[in-house]
């Protein structure tokens, strides 16, 4: 049996992320939802919000995203977004940026405060 | 026989033309390196949403008929409202590349009012606009900046209001025209039927495997997958026209530096031949005034 997920995340500009995870939270139209290797094939709308996933080190990272759709099938995730800002590897110094620009990515997101404030929490 | 003083001058104002031509040229080719690069990051996008689109359809397709549930899906042969969507720079000294999409829009044009359809016309970048302005035709809606610093939100925020007319079925066909980027020496015209979308136009995907569709409701997700491929087709016929007109103005600045150099090579000639003139001339008059004190 497969253990690994292998999770993508791509927008018009560019791919955000790419590899082998273990599992994928995901920040579906319905409400959050997570995906284990062994998932039904599954297609759905994505709102905006956090993709948070464990990588095979263990160690857990965060994508901020806005609107899109996930494709889930054969033990791949294919997130579609419109935008994206990865929070890994930053310093103190970038937190601010990235700040700005997750504040940027979802300003047309409803209920965008609590989003912020789970980015802000996961940052600091 | 042009004065000696002339010449010169000519000969120095095409040569600092030649410097211009030669700097626009460069420019062009390291903005065309940065344009490509966009399009190659959009590249993987451009698959992906395809590949989800024509799936996706096929699959509620097969529980229900698509075409109940959203127009974007119906072929219309006989459209009532053409909105023809085109693409033009900002800035000319590019050859023919603005010529090229005006010339096909307004063909495209006749050929629908000739069915007997209405065509309305939106423009992105100056060039369009000024010239349909100049013939007195009307232009629906006009955006000028987009096509020298496309993004995707504002690509989407220029077609959002072409999408909601279709939805709210004001229009029955959309059209995209465009230059596009073939190699560095040739741009390919691209007409393009963004509405209703034809789907030999979109990749097909045999893979079989069931596949769970939330939310339940199969418009919504239609509308909302047709939507992003619409938005992502015009962002992409943005970057693609910008990296076409990259390279049209490359090739068009290089003939022109090519042209001043010849220019410059026969004023020289001819500034010498002047020159060897005024020699002879006053040797002439010399020699002829020492012969007449003989």
């Amino acid at each position: 049996m497969e253990n690994n997920l292998l999770l993508e995340i791509i927008t018009p500009n560019g791919q955000i992320f790419s590899g082998k995870v273990k599992d994928v939270l995901l920040p579906g139209e319905e409400g959050e939802f997570g995906v284990l290797p062994e998932h039904v094939s599954l297609f759905t709308l994505l709102s905006g919000g956090v993709i948070e996933f464990t990588k095979e080190n263990g160690n857990v990272d965060a994508v901020v995203v806005s609107s899109g759709n996930v494709t889930v099938a054969d033990g791949s995730v294919i997130a579609l977004v419109e935008g994206a800002v990865a929070l890994e590897g930053r310093g103190e110094g970038d937190i601010a940026t990235a700040l700005d620009s997750v504040k940027e990515l979802l300003k047309d997101v409803a209920d965008n405060q609590t989003i912020l404030a789970s980015v802000e929490a996961k940052l600091s | 026989m042009a004065n000696l003083k002339d010449i010169s001058r000519q000969i120095k104002s095409v040569k600092n033309t030649q410097k211009t031509t030669k700097a626009m040229k460069l420019v062009s080719s390291a903005k065309l390196r940065r344009t490509q690069q966009l399009s190659d990051q959009a590249r993987s996008y451009a698959v992906k949403i395809s590949e989800v689109l024509s799936t996706i359809s096929k699959k509620i397709a097969e529980v229900q008929d698509t075409e109940n549930i959203s127009r974007a899906f119906i072929q219309n042969d006989n459209p009532k409202v053409v909105d023809i969507v085109f693409v033009t720079a900002d800035k000319g000294l590019c050859g023919g590349f603005n010529m090229a999409t005006i010339k096909s829009v307004s063909a495209l044009k006749a050929k629908y009012e000739e069915q007997g359809a209405t065509v309305r016309l939106r423009a992105a970048g100056r060039k369009g606009i000024d010239f349909f302005n100049f013939q007195g035709e009307e232009l629906l809606q006009r955006e000028v900046g987009l096509t020298s610093a496309p993004t995707y939100e504002k690509a989407s925020e220029f077609i959002d209001s072409v999408v909601e007319d279709f939805n709210n079925e004001q229009t029955d066909k959309v059209i995209l025209v465009y230059n596009g980027f073939l190699n560095m020496l040739t741009q390919e015209l691209k007409v393009k039927e963004l509405l209703p979308i034809n789907f030999e136009s979109v990749s097909l995907d045999n893979s079989e495997s069931m596949l769970d569709i939330e939310p339940d409701d199969d418009g919504e997700v239609l509308n909302e997958l047709t939507e992003k491929y619409v938005d992502f087709n015009m962002y992409y016929s943005l970057i693609d026209s910008l990296a076409a007109e990259h390279s049209a103005r490359m090739q068009a600045m290089d003939n022109a530096t090519n042209n001043a150099k010849d220019k410059v090579n026969s004023l020289t000639v001819e500034f010498n031949k002047a020159r060897q003139a005024a020699i002879t001339t006053e040797l002439i008059e010399i020699i002829s005034g020492v012969e007449a004190m003989k």
